[in-house]
Formats: structure tokens, C-alpha cells, sequence
């Protein structure tokens, strides 16, 4: 092959048309999204795999079109990375909280909005998004006073001071 | 399937009100869960009283001792040698019937231990019968699960059971935790700098123990004593005592001629919880 071949080559994979499949949302909003990009849901991955052709919208009932918005922009975003291995058991004990910046920009959002992605991530077996989303959860906990936790999830503090008292002398072997 | 994700989808489905922590599916709490500590796993009890009910369910707790404790004997099923709080029904055909008690037991005894805070440690002096002339003593009492413990120099190496590495060990100084020692002038003992005292840990409270014996580096791996006191070696003294816990063990009717001098709180040193 010569030299001159090659941007050819390159220029014409490039000009292959993407798949577009049509993503139905909860409040019947349609969006558009390249296959690749929506495989990255396995279960949209299994969908495709089952029926030959989708030339009708696919419904996504549990998730809003906010929020799969949302999910779209984060699998455009990681369309290219290697798919998590399907039996991957890590030792959980070993698992890290950082996330990458890109994740924690893209997780910078009010809490609704998180745990509905991560339900949306659960139910569309999107494991990379869940992961990302349960961590910063967690970042949200770790080393966090009682108190502290309360402020950052807005819940009121419903124990009487008697009560309080009686489970922090019950928890106290908890206190490091 | 945790206990009642069938309730959450039932009456929840997708679509949950306030979406918060706890009123997740389970199977999504268990993975945050994953990426915290045991420590910050009971600070979330602290936060509400729903939030003490959710953290204290047997499914949630099981899933926790399972992720933070995973080494335990309450998890593992090896309890090695019965004692007074066995509960076999933690393991009755390969069921798991863990509780939150379960969790908070091993919360408990990895913090004291951490904490050079042994619990049901009896000190007593002189050695129970049948022990004299054993250098380093330390006996078991079955049928109460206590710990009888000639104090002695050394350093314990128990393994730390929130840890999965098996090299993963706490160790105390049973000096500074028990005092000093009441036979140190004993031409038995000869405890050098470098040396321990090998024993393995049943749940907090069962030990069998040996002779010290040096080791070239720390910490050393749990193996049993015996492998290191052979009947005609140095050690001689150390295999015939392990020998002879196991004669008690072994012969539960000979249990009952094990006996111990009464003690009072006033025995033990100020830092030793009896709880």
C-alpha cells in the first residue's frame, strides 16, 4: 500500500453513515442517538441484538427525557471506552471513590437529578454510569459526621436530644 | 434478591418520591455501600430514625458484614473450636441467617482489638491448675468463653478481620495492655526483642497459645502453634501445654477440673473493658 492510499482509507471510514435510533422517553420526547453510542446500554445493546430492524422509536418508560438526555451526553462522552468485562468481579474492599474529572463535572448537578441518573443507569444497565454515579454518593458520605451528612442530603434531624444521646452511647465504640 | 426490593418495585416502581439514600432500590444502596467504610456505614445510623432503621436491617447489615468483615468467622463459617456463644444457626445448610447483631459483634471486636481493648480477658495469678510449670500460659475456659491469660511479655498478632489480606494483622502489646509481667523473673521465660508469642484468635476469645519463638520478620502468617514446638524440640514445654488444651478440649468432662481462682474487678487494670 503506498503512502498516498492511506488518508484515503482513513477518509472514507470517517464518511461511513452512523445508525441513528430513535430513544422514546417517559414524557414522549424523542431523541436521536448514534447505535454506538446507545449500545452502551447493555439493555439496549440486547434489544438490538433480538429484533433484525428498530425502525420505530424504542421506549425507555422509566426514565424522563431530562434525565436521558443526560445519560446520552455521558455515553457520547464515553462511546470509545473498552466495554467492562461481562463476569468482572472486583474485590470490593479494593474499590476506589476517585472519578474522573470529566465525571465529576459532568455529576455537578442537584440531587434529584443524581439518583434519578442512577436509577436510570440501574435500569438500563449502563454498570460504567452506576459506578460513577454510587461514587460520588459515597464521596458524599465518607468521613462525614452524622450532622454533616444530614446538611449535605437536607434531612431533618428527627431524634429528641434524649434519643440522641441514647444512640450515640449505644454507637459510641463507633466513634474513632 | 435483597429483602424488600420487591416491596420498593411493587410500591414504588421507578418512579420514587424524594429520592434519597435509603429509598433506593437495595441492590443500588449495597453498591454505594461497597465504596464506604465500616465506620461510616454505622455514622449513617446516626443520621435519622429512618436512617437507623434502614442501616440496622438484617439484608443491609448481612450485605455490610459481608463487604467490611468478609474474613470473619461470622462470614467465613470457619468458628474453629466451639465456644459459649457459637450459633450454629448461622450456618445450618449453607444458609445465611446473619443479623445486625452479627455485624455489630465483628464492628465491635475489630474496633476494641484495633484499640488494644480485648474484651473478656481474666487475669489471674496464680495459673490455673494444672498449668504450673508452663512458662507462657494462656488457658481457655469453655464453657464461659473467656480468655485466661498469664500475663505475660509479648506481642499478640491476631488478623485484622476488616482486612482481605491474610497478611492483614493488629497487633497488641499485651505489656501495655495487661501490665507488666508477674513472671518475669521466671528462668523459663526469655523473651528477646524480635520474639512472640504465636496464637490464633476464635472470634475474640478463644486462643490457643504456645511458647514465644522468634521470627525474622513481622508479621508472621496464623499458623497453628504446634508447627513450631515439636515434642523433643527446644520448644518442649510449649508442645506438651498445647497439648494438653487440646486433652481439655477434647474430653469435656475433664473441662470441669479446670478451676480458677474468683477474681473482682479490682484485678484488672484500669484500661481492660469487662463489657
Amino acid at each position: 500500500m503506498s503512502n498516498t492510499q492511506a488518508p484515503a482509507t482513513v477518509k472514507k471510514l470517517t464518511l461511513v453513515p452512523t445508525r441513528l435510533l430513535t430513544l422514546l422517553s417517559s414524557d414522549s420526547i424523542e431523541k436521536k442517538v448514534a447505535r454506538d453510542v446507545a449500545e452502551r446500554s447493555i439493555l439496549i445493546k440486547n434489544m438490538l441484538e433480538d429484533c433484525a430492524e428498530f425502525d420505530q422509536a424504542i421506549p425507555i418508560p422509566n426514565v424522563t427525557s431530562s434525565v436521558l438526555t443526560k445519560v446520552i451526553e455521558w455515553c457520547e462522552h464515553h462511546k470509545n471506552d473498552p466495554a467492562p468485562a461481562a463476569d468482572e468481579k472486583v474485590d470490593s474492599r479494593k474499590k476506589s471513590t476517585d472519578i474522573d474529572e470529566w465525571d465529576q463535572k459532568f455529576m455537578q448537578v442537584d440531587q434529584e437529578m443524581l439518583f434519578e441518573i442512577i436509577l436510570a443507569a440501574n435500569y438500563l444497565d449502563i454498570k460504567p454510569l452506576l459506578d460513577v454515579g454510587c461514587k460520588t454518593v459515597a464521596n458524599m458520605i465518607k468521613g462525614k459526621s452524622p450532622e454533616e451528612i444530614r446538611e449535605t442530603f437536607n434531612i431533618q434531624n428527627d431524634f429528641t436530644p434524649e434519643e440522641e444521646d441514647q444512640i450515640r452511647r449505644e454507637n459510641q465504640w463507633a466513634e474513632e | 434478591m435483597l429483602a424488600g426490593e420487591d416491596e420498593y418495585i411493587r410500591t414504588k416502581g421507578h418512579q420514587p418520591q424524594q429520592l434519597s439514600l435509603i429509598n433506593l432500590p437495595p441492590e443500588i444502596t449495597c453498591i454505594i455501600v461497597d465504596y464506604l467504610t465500616a465506620y461510616d456505614f454505622i455514622t449513617l445510623r446516626l443520621v435519622s430514625k429512618t436512617y437507623l432503621d434502614y442501616f440496622t436491617r438484617d439484608d443491609i447489615c448481612r450485605y455490610a458484614h459481608k463487604v467490611y468483615f468478609s474474613s470473619s468467622s461470622e462470614v467465613t463459617g470457619n468458628v474453629g473450636l466451639p465456644y459459649s456463644g457459637f450459633q450454629p444457626r448461622l450456618f445450618i445448610e449453607g444458609g445465611d441467617y446473619r443479623t445486625a447483631a452479627d455485624f455489630d459483634n465483628s464492628y465491635v471486636r475489630n474496633q476494641r482489638w484495633k484499640a488494644g481493648q480485648p474484651t473478656d480477658v481474666e487475669i489471674i495469678d496464680p495459673v490455673a491448675d494444672g498449668s504450673v510449670g508452663c512458662s507462657s500460659s494462656i488457658m481457655v475456659e469453655p464453657l464461659e468463653g473467656l480468655i485466661v491469660y498469664q500475663r505475660s511479655r509479648g506481642i499478640l498478632c491476631i488478623r485484622d478481620i476488616s482486612k482481605q489480606e491474610p497478611e492483614a494483622v493488629i497487633t497488641v502489646d499485651l505489656k501495655v495492655v495487661l501490665g507488666d509481667c508477674i513472671v518475669t523473673s521466671s528462668p523459663n521465660l526469655t523473651l528477646r526483642d524480635g520474639q512472640r508469642i504465636r496464637m490464633r484468635l476464635n472470634r475474640g476469645r478463644l486462643f490457643l497459645a504456645g511458647e514465644a519463638h522468634e521470627h525474622n520478620s513481622l508479621p508472621p502468617e496464623m499458623t497453628p502453634t504446634i508447627e513450631h514446638n515439636e515434642p523433643n524440640g527446644p520448644n518442649r514445654w510449649g508442645w506438651l501445654w498445647y497439648a494438653f488444651i487440646r486433652w481439655v478440649w477434647l474430653r469435656e468432662k475433664n473441662r470441669a477440673n479446670l478451676r480458677f481462682r474468683q477474681w473482682t474487678l479490682s484485678d484488672l487494670p484500669l484500661e481492660i473493658s469487662t463489657s
